[in-house]
């Protein structure tokens, strides 16, 4: 049954059985714990909480928080990965963390049951880095509920502090997203959703520590100013029965600086009992180089841009998961997941973090209720 | 405390401890309970530590003590012998009782007062036999704080290779110890938080120690905590002196990187043939400074801006 409610929870639209036009919003709070761990020594551990509180009837404002631990984070300077496992000094560093990112969010939401719209802002600090955004979402139910058109669109407007004493030739990151969504249910199990995005980024897209160092050549990591990409995504979501869901999807990317990806991503979702949810999920990823990239050693000094991040050369990865949702009691819900993460290899991986390829763990675990 | 992926960090008292292996959870515990015994038998700022009892029984009585205790004990003194007092761990007359380094009484003390201390300062007059641990002269004070870390660093590297490690990173409180993989040792700044220079290790056990004048002192970096013992006051031939050595023997490098910081540059060389180990020092002008760096099994070694 559990699956039944999820697959409309999924692809956001209302049964035929339910007459009313109300709105669905609901006074909730959650807590989490995300983690990612990677052969390259980069940890991340993330406590996140929210809370969401109905105001009236059609309004309801909602506040997020993640604070993000980072060990080997951004601050490396010099040409290699170079993580360091320790350092000696006169007297350690206090924090345990490399960086510490704190992310809070707050929303406003209304919603009359045919239309839903959200307005909120995002900040996020750490020591070398402060974001701010703004984003909007609409979503407008029609035919009975059985479309959905949305629309959603965000700026940020990012600006980086680097730690090491360099000026960077601009020191702005500036980023905007639309995307237009429609949701359709086909039959009563099955329903489709397409998705078109558009991403726009202007400013330093570079890293200000990292730089190419080849014969006679040190050069600051440098890549275009401005890009722009669109995506096109495409999203089935099947009930095969009371107890059995899949959902399946198709991403393709392209951008101005070359780089297209394809992303599929399958899920099948099984209730093992009216409380207990799990399934598999597997995602494929790949994509190609830029078009400013070089093999590793065959930069020239008076290249205009230089590279080491290995995710603008050509990779792909794959991604095996398992989810879980439990439901503890009527308005309680814990839900968890751990995922496999492996790259193929890449010389520019192996350049950076001296490993052949990215291979990671990350898990998730949330406790939410409805009060 | 934290948990790596394959290892533990833990703050013991003062001193922060990473434990990296590729060993057991309840192993690296059982490692780090070995910090909590030291701390609780060597550190200076508990009043019921093992070294303290010694102080007080300084010129009454010498303190009974296991053979495994007495080994810090001895390699101090030992130390003291070879460099002929230029590391003495009877300082602590002049470090605690006197500067009163770390606590909440430290001053800068007049020149009476430090001559005065200086009297009590003599490693001749600290024994070590076979059952206990004396100091002759009532008022002496051990002080394990250019030895401590070391040793800690050494123990717990021995004990995880004796556990099946087969690669394993020890960090005391900057003392560091590694072997079986190649890890990135970065050497801090004195003058700003990031790092100088990053040394990626062989496979074979090797040790870091830096003694450095930036983080302990009182009032300025004039009045840093690494005392020379015939002054009894400090020089400033250096902000930092970073000491590497083949092998595990974080005692004597530790106890060696006190000394070093007291080396004009002119015997740093000697100093560095005597025991066999590279440095790094950095002068108060900034200049870097490298000694024999030849023999040591080291894969590279990046350097950054000051």
């Amino acid at each position: 049954m559990q699956i039944k409610y999820l697959f409309f929870a999924i692809i956001s639209l209302v049964t035929l059985e339910i007459n009313s036009f109300a709105s669905n919003l609901k006074d909730s709070m959650s807590f989490g714990f995300n983690t990612y761990n990677d052969n390259a020594n980069v940890n991340v551990y993330s406590p996140t909480f929210s809370l969401f509180k109905k105001v009236s009837h059609k309004w309801m404002l909602g506040f997020k928080m993640r604070i993000d631990g980072i060990t080997a984070a951004s601050i490396k300077n010099g040409a290699n990965g170079g993580h360091v496992d320790a350092v000696t000094g006169a007297s350690l560093n206090e924090n345990n963390f490399d960086d510490v990112r704190y992310a809070p969010t707050l929303m406003a939401t209304y919603d009359d049951g045919d239309n839903t719209l959200t307005l909120g802002g995002y900040y996020s600090t750490e020591k070398d880095y402060d974001g701010k955004s703004l984003f909007m979402n609409y979503v407008r139910q029609l035919n009975q509920q059985n479309t959905a058109l949305g629309i959603g669109f965000s700026q940020s407007f990012d600006k980086w502090s680097p730690v090491f004493d360099r000026a960077l030739p601009k020191d702005n990151r500036n980023e905007r997203k639309l995307d237009l969504s429609i949701n359709q249910l086909i039959t009563p199990t099955f329903s489709i959703q397409g998705v078109f995005s558009y991403m726009y980024s202007e400013g330093f897209l570079s890293s200000p520590y990292h730089y190419v160092l080849q014969g006679d050549i040190a050069k600051f990591e440098n890549y275009p100013d401005q890009r722009a990409g669109e995506a096109y995504s495409l999203k089935s979501v099947y009930l095969f029965n009371d107890a059995n869901a899949m959902n399946v999807s198709y991403r393709y990317y392209k951008d101005d600086w070359d780089i297209s990806s394809h992303t599929i991503n399958i899920e099948e979702l099984h209730d093992f009992s009216h409380r207990l949810t799990s399934g598999l999920r597997l995602r494929y990823y790949t994509q190609t180089k830029s078009n400013f990239v070089q093999e590793i050693g065959n930069y020239n000094a008076n290249d205009a841009y230089f590279a080491t991040d290995y995710r603008m050369s050509a990779f792909d990865s794959f991604t095996i998961g398992i989810p879980f949702i439990y439901k503890v009691g009527r308005k309680n819900k814990l839900t968890a997941s751990i995922d496999y993460y492996q790259t193929t290899k890449n010389d520019y991986i192996k350049s950076w973090y001296d490993v052949d390829s990215i291979s990671a763990v990350f898990t998730s675990l949330n406790y939410k209720f409805d009060f | 405390m934290a948990f790596f992926e394959n290892g533990l960090r833990a703050k013991v008292m003062s001193t922060e401890i990473i434990l990296e292996a590729d060993l057991s959870k309840k192993i690296l515990f059982e490692a780090l309970d070995l910090v909590k015994e030291f701390e609780a038998k060597f550190s200076a700022y508990k009043e019921d530590s093992l070294l303290n009892r010694v102080n007080i029984n300084a010129g009454i009585s010498g303190v009974i003590c296991t053979q495994d205790e007495r080994e810090l004990f001895s390699k101090a003194l030992e130390m003291a012998k070879a460099s002929d007092g230029v590391f003495d761990p009877t300082i602590g007359i002049l470090s605690q009782a006197t500067y009163c380094f770390g606590k909440s009484t430290q001053k800068i003390p007049t020149k009476k007062e430090l001559q005065k201390a200086k009297e009590l300062v003599n490693f001749k007059d600290f024994i070590v036999n076979k059952e206990s641990v004396y100091l002759k002269r009532k008022g002496m004070r051990l002080d394990f704080g250019g030895i401590g870390k070391g040793f800690i660093a050494e123990k717990l590297i021995t004990y995880l290779r004796n556990k099946g490690a087969k690669k394993a990173l020890v960090n005391a409180g900057g003392e560091i110890c590694t072997f079986g993989k190649n890890y990135n040792i970065a050497i801090k700044s004195p003058y700003t938080d990031e790092n100088i220079a990053v040394v990626k290790t062989s496979k074979a056990p090797i040790t870091f120690s830096t003694s450095g004048d930036y983080e302990r002192f009182i009032s300025s970096k004039e009045n840093h905590h690494i005392l020379d013992i015939k002054t009894a006051s400090q020089n400033h031939y250096y902000s930092s002196i970073t000491l590497i050595k083949d092998g595990k023997d974080g005692t004597l490098l530790d106890a060696v990187a006190t000394m070093a910081f007291n080396t004009p540059k002119e015997k740093l060389r000697a100093l560095a043939k005597r025991y066999n180990i590279a440095i790094i020092a950095i002068e108060e002008e900034g200049n870097l400074l490298f000694e024999n760096f030849k023999s040591l099994d080291i894969k590279a070694i990046e350097l950054y801006a000051l």
